[in-house]
């Protein structure tokens, strides 16, 4: 559970544009679609063939539902596996800058003595 | 510039750039996760896993009275038409599946028999405009008495398909005599159009009715050839969007083009005049691939209007996505056309697409899309085991 907290905590305080920042985005656009899986409004997406999933309840209701499902299942199909790609990306220039960084300084520093 | 906002707009150059190339890289890959092999949703013999899972669930529907008055509320809230092209398309499906599994014939042909019974009933007790939209009534039908292609012309299929299946002698006066009114209708307009609306005549339901004239003649040995010949003929003349060379979907009585080309209306065109004049129905089929089919990212869809024609969006063309200009209607029909024609490629683009953005959902092997409704999903079923029926009308 610390851990859990911890990981909670970094994501939240990771800088703008850091891969963690990436990922916390990815987890949250994942997790909001599970939620609206869960709560079963992938039925309402049936307003794109001009049917509502639930007579009883109001066209604009069913409309707005369904749209929502659509907006976070288009989030989840591209925006996550972009965002994780992204974080990689990032993660992976990061990770070589810094080893080139730290190369150029050794190498500095060899030639100084 | 102060050394902070200098790291941060770097940062912020960093990771555009990353965003960029993810979205280029995640893009052309996205389509690998829908695909499937072709196999899954059409097959040449026997019956497809998807077919039979759709199936299952519209024979639910049909075995289930609760269950198919929940969802015929649904549809008729929007679309009374929708109701009605429900059995159409579910009829056909079950016969083209009847032909296909013999040993599963009893099962579907009880399903069938209950469908148009209690269609026919409906029609009789309520009226043709209990199937048609409110405009309808709006203005009186041209010929009298009142009379809508739409509706005898799928019945007709209906009954047709299902005497194909095992013939029923109970059928055959009944559409003998829808038949016969049609014929007596063509031949009697100049431009030999009959109306489904109110002075609105629908290529669609012409390309039906022609069909189910076919099935007749295999089925009585009457021979409507040169009525079919004479309605391609007047077609080729009157009905044909000169910049497109696609058919128009709609015209008046006397021939004046109400709504022109339109993907909701010319792939189910392209597939009924397969058993009329197949090289005509196949030029039109590799016209309306051209205008209005396409691949994009390994994903197929269909536009509801070629670039030379801007129709109305309204109920038949379904949602449409802006920039794509991916039109629900015209894709959902495009299935049809595609395994009509054996457009593979076409065809499994297609059903990625559907596997995609339909949001599939399968309950103990009963599978239905939650973005379609009832009528989309018989059309879909239509589409995955189509073929039969069509090769036995055209047998020599």
């Amino acid at each position: 559970m610390k851990t859990l907290f911890e990981l909670l905590r970094r994501l939240w305080k990771a800088e703008t544009f850091s891969p963690t920042a990436f990922v916390a985005r990815a987890a949250i656009i994942a997790v909001l679609f599970a939620v609206s899986r869960l709560c079963g409004l992938q039925e309402y997406t049936t307003f794109l063939s001009g049917t509502s999933a639930n007579p009883d309840l109001s066209w604009q209701t069913a409309s707005v539902l369904g749209c929502l499902h659509l907006l976070l299942y288009v989030g989840f199909v591209l925006l996550v596996p972009v965002f994780l790609i992204t974080a990689g990306l990032l993660y992976a220039w990061k990770r070589w800058s810094g080893r080139q960084l730290g190369l150029d300084k050794s190498l500095a520093g060899s030639a100084r003595t | 510039m102060k050394p902070e906002f200098k790291s941060h707009l770097r940062s912020a150059c960093l990771a555009f750039c990353a965003l960029a190339l993810a979205t280029s890289i995640w893009l052309p890959c996205l389509h690998l996760f829908f695909q499937k092999p072709l196999g899954d949703f059409y097959q040449e013999k026997g019956v497809s896993p998807k077919a039979r899972q759709l199936a299952a669930r519209h024979l639910q529907l049909w075995t289930e009275p609760a269950l198919r008055q929940a969802e015929l509320r649904k549809m008729r809230n929007s679309n009374a038409e929708w109701d009605f092209m429900g059995r159409s398309f579910l009829v056909w499906s079950l016969a083209n599946m009847g032909l296909r599994e013999p040993q599963a014939k009893e099962q579907y042909l009880a399903v069938i028999d209950q469908i148009i019974q209690e269609t026919v009933k409906i029609e009789r007790e309520q009226g043709i405009y209990v199937f048609l939209m409110p405009y309808a009534k709006v203005r009186p039908y041209v010929v009298k008495p009142a009379r809508s292609l739409f509706i005898d012309g799928e019945i007709a299929l209906m009954m047709g398909a299902r005497r194909m299946l095992q013939e029923e002698p109970a059928y055959k006066q009944p559409m003998t005599e829808r038949l016969s009114r049609i014929e007596q209708g063509l031949r009697g307009n100049p431009v030999m159009a009959l109306e489904s609306y109110p002075d609105e005549c629908w290529t669609f339901d012409h390309a039906v009715a022609l069909a189910a004239l076919k099935i007749a003649d295999r089925l009585d040995g009457t021979d409507h050839s040169a009525l079919c010949q004479a309605w391609i003929s007047v077609a080729k003349q009157k009905l044909v969007h000169k910049a497109s060379g696609l058919l128009i979907s709609a015209y008046e009585t006397d021939g004046t083009p109400v709504y022109g080309p339109e993907g909701s209306t010319i792939w189910m065109v392209a597939h009924c005049l397969q058993v009329v004049d197949e090289p005509f129905a196949r030029e039109q089929y590799q016209r309306a691939r051209k205008e209005l089919g396409r691949i994009t990212l390994g994903f197929g869809y269909g536009t509801e209007w070629p670039a030379s024609w801007d129709g109305p969006c309204d109920i038949d063309s379904g949602a449409v996505v802006p920039v794509f200009q991916v039109s629900a209607g015209s894709s959902g029909m495009a299935f049809m056309a595609a395994s009509s024609f054996h457009d593979w490629d076409f065809l499994q683009a297609l059903a990625t697409t559907l596997d995609m953005a339909a949001f599939p959902s399968v309950k103990e092997g009963r599978l239905k899309y939650c973005a379609s409704n009832q009528v989309g999903d018989a059309a879909m079923l239509y589409a995955a085991v189509l073929g039969p029926l069509w090769e036995r009308t055209s047998k020599p």
